[in-house]
């Protein structure tokens, strides 16, 4: 069955395999929610992608907001009105959007309303591993933390629940192997989404002025002593095994390797799930404490519960000796876990042998591999952002420090194309170049996408225009969301609900932000590039080149639906072997045999970049 | 019982249809089932490891080191790079044709031998199976069918607690309609390869 028709499907008590962000999705759809607002960012796309193509039928509204703030904004705006709402992000865009996240919780909001943030344990797809259960004691909002897909959705929905009790947004906090993990999820009723809102005013409540914010923020220490008995009493902090050598208290997905490491060590322990992890059951993790002489906290990440769980100890369990990552480190602090680590820290812990050698394992492992060629993830063959970086390379001579940012062409870093000195987070790359040119005194390039530009690289585009830093921006315009799986954005004129909405050009925001020098390029067309960013790199004050070329994986799969295939390059006669293509421009698509430059015909997909930059005209499209 | 999967290969080789396949065969069997992807950056041309876990108790969305009952590799390169999973117990499943990373293209790294690579296979797993899926996925009319061909390849083994049909319509299901009957002969190319 299809996943549209499969997401929308009345039938209760049906078991579908669903990947956790689909069942998300899924609980979106039977909690009746009326408002969706997403950034895409892995590993939490998938929730707001499947409602995107199921939104129009199942009767609620969903958007791609311009950035995480504003889409919790949007979300937020929703559920001050009456109508449930969820806003999803991945973990750093929750960075983005803690501004209104904090002030949220002083006013609350009168319908449920859930924020979906997605972390990335090991920072498969991230630029860092921040653990976002922080965010929840920081603004003193209500979290759950499921620990496979059925959870995820029956948590969602629980959320928006306890959201309506409480009238506070509360947290659902997924990490990749719950998002990413597919597991079998039960089908429960589905509600009808009401879009009938009213805001009701009430300035006291929802105008944070200094007086209203000082009573509110008293409320809201209400609330939060509320919720703690609701955690005390949540159908999702229970005691899930019984056991006398040893107490474990885990929460999230490790809960998993927990008890899978308990059955391969065969050991006897207790288990404390804690599905609601904040406020903490206090009384609860007490009563459980007392019952054993030592304790392991197994989390992924920051030591959140082993710190709340010590102080607990003193006051209720001072005898017990708690052990985690604080102190003698039975668990890493960094990456994501595994049951082999459970198994480990268990084994140290009650000095047990595990099943397996890992060690002899671990020996061996690294002879075999160490010499595998690497196979590192790299811009597709025809990608127009291989173009570009080769163009502004030329341009630059690689003389210039080069900012750059979130996206696909982050992998422009890697050589030979190396454009990138500094990657820190979504528009840094406008600020972090202001600054540098103004320490260096000296011209700086910053690199953005067309996603990001809108995202956050607007208020850095202005500033460098009003504070007259020398920067010059390349603006790789793919004309969508690559990365995160092709999501429209303003520029792209299409909406979440599948809609035209209105076209954004990048130009006509640049030029309004006072950018003095504005210009659109081709990045197939070489020369013309090149020559358009070498006068870009002269102007006095702020230039702008948008390289604007689509994404080559859509225009591919476009032309293969009608049937047809893109033009395939060939290497001819007249090539002398100077390696430009392959040393200085890097196609995948090029390989070495018998000493001679080819084409794999099944990689390249026509960009014809390669012809251009060929010095001797030794490459040609291949006719057929 | 538990029967654990590691399935290893290229973007783009369709390793990720392969474990939504398996898991909704087995879901579909009515049993329990844990499907492990990872997104995002690695799948630009890099590698790709899913985890398939299928059986009552099944909890964690990975294989333990040592643990896995089979390997799948699409491209061999990436079936030694998932070693730590194996031991005596395992059997790996393996498409003997490479995909050249570019590395190796451009003449910076090196390729090891099939031979050495099955050698070291070898020395970890219990059994080694090896075929040419990508030309049984040609015989069936698409080289980019030998993630299906693998499947079937997988499904004539006896590992798998799913019967061979519940397998064959999870793929047709996963498939658009267009590539069905290429997927039906690739799924049946494979078992055949293996069961003789």
């Amino acid at each position: 069955m299809p996943k549209p028709q499969l997401i929308l499907r009345d039938a209760p008590g049906e078991r579908h395999l669903l990947l956790g962000n689909e069942a998300i999705a899924r609980g979106i759809i039977e909690a009746g929610v009326g408002v969706l607002s997403t950034y895409p960012g892995t590993p939490s796309s998938e929730i707001a992608d499947t409602i995107s193509a199921v939104a129009k039928e199942a009767g609620l509204y969903m958007e791609y907001s311009t950035n995480e703030i504003v889409a919790l904004e949007v979300a937020a705006g929703a559920a001050m009105s009456g109508v449930r709402s969820v806003v999803c992000m991945k973990h750093v865009g929750l960075n983005v959007a803690a501004d209104a996240f904090m002030t949220l919780a002083y006013t609350g909001v009168r319908a449920g309303m859930a924020v979906i943030s997605a972390d990335d344990p090991n920072a498969y797809s991230s630029q860092n591993e921040q653990d976002n259960r922080f965010y929840a004691l920081l603004a003193g909002i209500p979290m759950l933390e499921p620990s496979n897909p059925q959870e995820a959705k029956d948590m969602l929905i629980h959320c928006l629940e306890l959201s309506e009790r409480l009238e506070l947004p509360c947290l659902l906090r997924t990490t990749t192997r719950v998002n990413h993990t597919r597991g079998p999820v039960e089908f429960g009723p589905i509600k009808r989404p009401r879009l009938d809102g009213r805001f009701v005013r009430d300035s006291r409540r929802f105008v944070m002025i200094p007086a209203n914010a000082r009573v509110r923020h008293r409320v809201l220490l209400e609330k939060l002593g509320a919720s703690r008995e609701l955690s005390e009493h949540s159908p999702y902090n229970i005691v899930a095994r019984d056991g006398y050598e040893v107490g474990i208290i885990t929460s999230g997905v490790s809960y998993n390797y927990v008890v899978e490491a308990v059955e391969a060590l065969d050991v006897d322990a207790g288990i404390l799930k804690l599905g609601m992890t904040h406020p903490l059951p206090e009384r609860m993790i007490g009563d459980f404490l007392g019952r054993f002489e030592r304790v392991l906290v197994v989390e992924e990440l920051e030591p959140y519960l082993e710190v709340q769980v010590r102080s607990i100890a003193k006051e209720c369990a001072p005898d017990v000796a708690v052990y985690g990552k604080v102190g003698a480190e039975f668990l890493p602090r960094f990456g994501e876990l595994s049951t082999r680590l459970v198994v480990e820290a268990l084994s140290k812990l009650l000095n047990k042998p595990p099943p397996e050698r890992f060690e002899g394992l671990d020996e061996r492992l690294p002879d075999s591999v160490k010499r595998l060629p690497p196979r590192p993830p790299v811009l597709c063959p025809g990608c127009p952002h291989r173009a570009s970086f080769y163009e502004i390379r030329e341009a630059t001579g690689g003389e210039f420090v080069c900012t750059t940012d979130i996206g696909c062409y982050a992998l422009g870093v890697q050589p030979p194309l190396r454009v990138g000195d500094v990657l820190i987070c979504m528009g840094a790359s406008l600020g972090l170049a202001c600054g540098i040119s103004r320490a260096t005194n000296s011209r700086v390039v910053a690199v953005v996408g067309d996603s990001t530009f809108f995202h956050a690289a607007i208020p850095g585009l202005i500033n460098a225009a009003y504070n007259g830093h020398k920067v010059t921006v390349a603006v790789l315009d793919n004309e969508t969301t690559a990365m995160t799986g092709d999501q429209p954005h303003p520029g792209t004129g299409v909406t979440g609900m599948g809609e035209r909405g209105r076209k954004i050009l990048i130009e006509d925001v640049a030029k309004a932000c006072g950018a003095d020098y504005v210009r659109v390029v081709n990045p197939f067309n070489v020369k013309k590039a090149i020559e358009t960013f070498r006068e870009a790199l002269k102007v006095d004050g702020v230039s702008v080149v948008i390289f604007r070329q689509p994404c080559r994986l859509l225009v591919v799969r476009n032309l293969r639906r009608k049937g047809r295939e893109p033009p395939k390059c060939v290497v001819t006669d007249e090539c002398t072997n100077c390696r430009v293509c392959i040393d200085r421009f890097a196609c995948p698509a090029f390989y070495i045999e018998d000493g001679a430059i080819r084409i794999n015909p099944i990689l390249c997909t026509g960009c014809m970049v390669c012809i251009q930059i060929c010095p001797y005209g030794a490459i040609k499209v291949e006719r057929r | 019982m538990k029967v654990e999967l590691v399935l290893a290969g290229v973007g783009g080789q369709g390793v990720l249809l392969m474990a939504e396949a398996l898991g909704t065969a087995a879901v579909a069997s009515g049993l329990n089932a844990r499907v492990s992807e990872i997104h995002g950056m690695a799948q630009r041309g890099g590698s790709v490891v899913c985890h398939v876990r299928i059986g009552e108790g099944v909890l964690s969305p990975t294989v333990m080191d040592g643990q896995a009952d089979a390997i799948v590799g699409l491209e061999p390169v990436e079936a030694l790079r998932v070693m730590r999973y194996a031991s005596r117990k395992t059997l790996v499943l393996l498409n003997t044709r490479p995909i050249i990373p570019p590395s190796v293209a451009m003449g910076a790294a090196r390729y090891p031998d099939l031979e050495d690579i099955l050698h070291v296979l070898g020395g970890f797993a219990g059994r080694v199976i090896t075929l040419d899926a990508v030309k049984l996925a040609e015989e069936a009319g698409s080289t980019v069918a030998a993630n299906t061909v693998m499947l079937g390849a997988l499904a004539s083994t006896n590992i798998l607690p799913m019967d061979v049909d519940t397998l064959r319509e999870a793929v047709v299901s996963l498939v658009p309609e267009r590539f069905r009957d290429v997927n039906v002969l690739a799924f049946k190319l494979g078992y055949e390869a293996v069961k003789r």
